[in-house]
């Protein structure tokens, strides 16, 4: 255990100093695909893919294969840890916990990708139980033959520290996430009271204990510290329904948005930025997409990337 | 004798299952039992269906006809098959039987003939009179429910996690990781001091507790004198061996004078299926027995019975009076002044005279957040459940508490009705609030909070709470999410009469055009 855990630390600092050799790497491997005769058009493999108008297991479907197939980021015989928002007991219409039909589809794809397990936490705001229950969360997950992990458990929590961290200097993260070859990171687009925004970035502390420290220390600076220690592997962001006030648990189905949307990709920071787009708000309003700059997050340039988008 | 055997095995069988079945209520850390098998399983305990007669208008009056019927046929047969307690006691008695392979010898105790019925008296009188402390701490159901709540449960728990981890180690989920709900210090040493006597004093004296102390005991006691089955010693035949006095858990066995005192038995047979030399005691119907004393004995009992009856007619009149319980406007400031009482509760006077204090309540709590409380209904309030919010917050459609409680301390909620019952009300402490404080954004409190009373606003850049009490329930997310520790910048001002809140008002919003194109 001790040595995947070197590994995965190895792979987070890796991919934050050499991100641009890995993302040749991957080109590469895009092009063998081709010479082996699967893709006609041989294209450098998008930066990110944002596609609309569909249920969301199609649409991630659809994203996936525009992605490159989920084998650009799951190599066979993998473990994989998908963290959906699964904070809140209520129902998938109140759009406060991710999408389960999405769940679903992306845990078939991990395996269908040869991963070697799929796991699925969250350490919720909400009693857990009645949270993978309501939120429909858990029962996609086993139907697709996934692991439902707890995430209350303060003794899964291993505490690791965050080097030039400005606020976060120590945190204690769920051992699965250390010890995981990949992280897939899907949090739901949504209205936030304090943060203004509940994305990716934000997402992510659903794999920490001790979340009131982070509200007592500077929320948005926490964030961004997070966010500069711990790199998903793949963000898919759902914004099938979008919950556009009283977030992040919603009063009532009155506070969501059919909005259809989804968007992938690899920079946690570009996904924020282009989901904060969606939803209609300037990136920079965001407190923690501001704070990322220049940490070595990824790039809340739009412009400079390569985004594939479909609408169906 | 065979038929005595079958008796008391029987009972035996019976007894076992009653005990497996509520202490699995008790300790039901994964919450699976059915709330309807809840209920069914406490309908028949004797206390709680008075008491629910009593304050809630009967919704469970069949538990204590039915308990009162048996006793009226066959005496306190409760007591042996039925009560928790005693089967603790039994329990207790069995293992030590089991471990040292001797047969535990019981002597007749001495008449202290007043002491039952003067506490039985004493309870009743009180609980009339509003104060239902005495009877809660004698009761033998509510003990049974504290001494599993506060000192089993954990240690079950504590299992559960330990198993759980070892099942981690080889990546298997199937058992969840549950956090223990520690009751505070006074309370665990209380309730541990009671255990302990309950199993010193079964240990040397068997049934003491239940023929001397126990209220509900004295009330069935009271209502077998007039029993048509009796246990009987025939004097004619009896040779004074005192074989049945020595297995006699109740002590109401007396070998010198050849009598069995039946309003003390217990009625677990173990004086009749054990053979009597000279087969002289047995269960027998009255019409066999009755002697000219007996007859005025009848007569007292019937006495007696007269008054019960009255008091219970007076109950009609008791609710309505403590629906006029007068309202108190909450006094909020730094701390929390007025606890909070638990959903369906409807106002603290009905509660306090009402709730004996069993903590189902305190285990059907998927939260964890109703505890015992110590002084904060008052010294007669001590032991009570309250809603802590310490680790975590009552659920807005959660309705299990009020669904389980046997006594009617608290009534039934719908879903619909707990979305706006105002159990308290949210009260922010601005000066101690961290966007006050450290000029940062939080937010805690309003992102847990359900109905948005919480909801912050722009000041300076920065998001400030505000509440709007017209529509907060006093669930207390708030003040659980505060990350300002020790004493939280919003916290819950319980109400002493519970409010219906309003409902949150949401105006529609635009739909989102879906022609639109994509905004990068």
């Amino acid at each position: 255990m001790d040595k995947k855990q070197i590994n995965r630390r190895d792979f987070i600092q890796k991919s934050a100093k050499v991100g641009i050799a890995g993302s040749i790497a991957v080109a590469l491997s895009a092009n063998i695909d081709a010479i082996g005769g699967t893709v006609t058009n041989i294209a450098l493999p998008p930066d990110m893919v944002a596609i609309k108008g569909g249920d969301p297991a199609i649409m991630f479907k659809k994203a996936i294969e525009a992605w490159g197939g989920m084998k650009r980021t799951v190599k066979p015989g993998q473990t994989v840890v998908v963290k959906p928002n699964i904070g809140w007991n209520v129902t998938p219409e109140r759009a406060a916990n991710t999408n389960p039909d999405l769940i679903e589809a992306i845990v078939r794809e991990c395996f269908s990708a040869g991963a070697k397990e799929v796991l699925v936490m969250d350490h919720t705001a909400d009693v857990w139980t009645k949270c993978y229950k309501n939120s429909g969360i858990e029962e996609a997950t086993k139907k697709a033959g996934g692991k439902m992990v707890p995430g209350n458990n303060e003794r899964d929590y291993k505490t690791v520290s965050i080097p030039g961290a400005k606020r976060l200097k120590t945190v204690k993260v769920h051992q699965l996430i250390l010890n995981t070859d990949v992280l897939i990171n899907v949090p739901v687009l949504k209205h936030h009271v304090s943060t203004k925004l509940s994305l990716g970035m934000k997402n992510l502390m659903g794999i920490v204990w001790d979340r009131q420290w982070w509200h007592k220390n500077d929320l948005h600076q926490c964030i961004a510290d997070f966010a500069s220690y711990c790199k998903a592997d793949l963000t898919v962001v759902d914004a099938y329904r979008v919950m556009k006030r009283n977030g992040p648990m919603g009063v009532s189905t009155d506070d969501v948005l059919l909005q259809k949307a989804l968007m992938l990709g690899a920079d946690p920071l570009a996904l924020d930025a282009a989901s904060a787009k969606m939803f209609g708000m300037n990136p920079q309003e965001v407190g923690y997409i501001r704070l990322c700059e220049g940490l070595n997050v990824g790039s809340s340039d739009l412009s400079k990337l390569n985004i594939q988008k479909i609408k169906l | 004798m065979n038929k005595f055997r079958f008796l008391k095995k029987t009972r035996v069988i019976i007894g076992a299952l009653v005990l497996l079945i509520l202490s699995l209520v008790f300790l039901d850390i994964y919450h699976l039992i059915p709330v309807d098998l809840v209920q069914t399983a406490l309908s028949i305990q004797l206390t709680p269906s008075f008491i629910n007669l009593l304050k809630a208008g009967g919704l469970a009056f069949s538990g204590f006809l039915i308990i009162s019927a048996i006793s009226l046929l066959a005496g306190r047969i409760y007591c042996s098959t039925l009560c928790p307690l005693g089967l603790m006691m039994d329990a207790i008695i069995a293992i030590k039987r089991k471990i040292r392979k001797k047969r535990l010898r019981f002597k007749n105790s001495p008449n202290l003939k007043w002491l039952p019925y003067s506490v039985l008296f004493l309870t009743v009188l009180l609980v009339v009179l509003g104060n239902i402390q005495v009877l809660s701490l004698l009761d033998p159901y509510s003990n049974f429910g504290r001494i599993l709540t506060v000192l089993f449960k954990p240690v079950v728990i504590s299992l559960n996690n330990l198993l759980y981890d070892g099942l981690l180690t080889f990546s298997n989920y199937t058992l969840q990781p549950i956090d223990i709900n520690y009751s505070n210090i006074p309370v665990f040493v209380f309730v541990l001091l009671f255990f302990v006597s309950i199993l010193v004093l079964s240990l040397v004296k068997g049934r003491w507790f239940c023929t001397h102390i126990c209220p509900a005991g004295a009330y069935l006691g009271l209502i077998s004198k007039l029993s048509l089955f009796k246990i009987k010693i025939n004097a004619d035949k009896c040779i004074g061996c005192g074989k049945c006095e020595r297995n006699c858990k109740a002590g109401c066995i007396s070998t010198k004078d050849k009598t069995v005192e039946f309003s003390k038995c217990v009625m677990c047979f173990n004086c009749i299926s054990h053979k009597c030399p000279a087969n002289s005691i047995s269960l027998t119907h009255k019409q066999l027995l009755i002697s000219s004393g007996e007859e005025n004995k009848t007569d007292n009992v019937k006495q007696e019975r007269r008054r019960a009856i009255q008091t219970l007619a007076l109950s009609p009149f008791m609710i309505v009076g403590s629906a006029l319980a007068h309202n108190e406007k909450a006094k909020v400031y730094e701390k929390r002044t007025v606890p909070i009482s638990p959903p369906g509760s409807l106002n603290h006077k009905r509660f306090t005279e009402a709730c004996t204090a069993c903590y189902l309540c305190v285990n059907a709590c998927p939260s964890n957040v109703i505890k015992p409380s110590l002084t904060e209904y008052g010294i007669s309030g001590a032991l009570l459940p309250h809603l802590t919010n310490e680790k975590g917050y009552c659920n807005l459609e959660c309705t299990r508490c009020s669904d389980v409680c046997p006594n009617g301390a608290l009534l039934p909620v719908s879903q619909e009705e707990k979305k706006t019952l105002q159990i308290g009300i949210a009260h922010f402490v601005r000066e101690k609030c961290v966007v006050i404080t450290d000029g940062t954004d939080c937010g805690a409190c309003s992102e847990h909070c359900p109905t948005k009373a919480v909801n912050m606003v722009v000041e300076n850049g920065l998001f400030v709470p505000v509440v709007e009490e017209s529509i907060c329930i006093g669930c207390g997310a708030c003040e659980y999410a505060c990350p300002v520790t020790p004493k939280k910048a919003i916290f819950i001002e319980g109400h002493t009469i519970h409010q219906v809140a309003d409902k949150p008002n949401l105006k529609k919003l635009e739909p989102v055009n879906q022609e639109e194109d994509f905004p990068f």
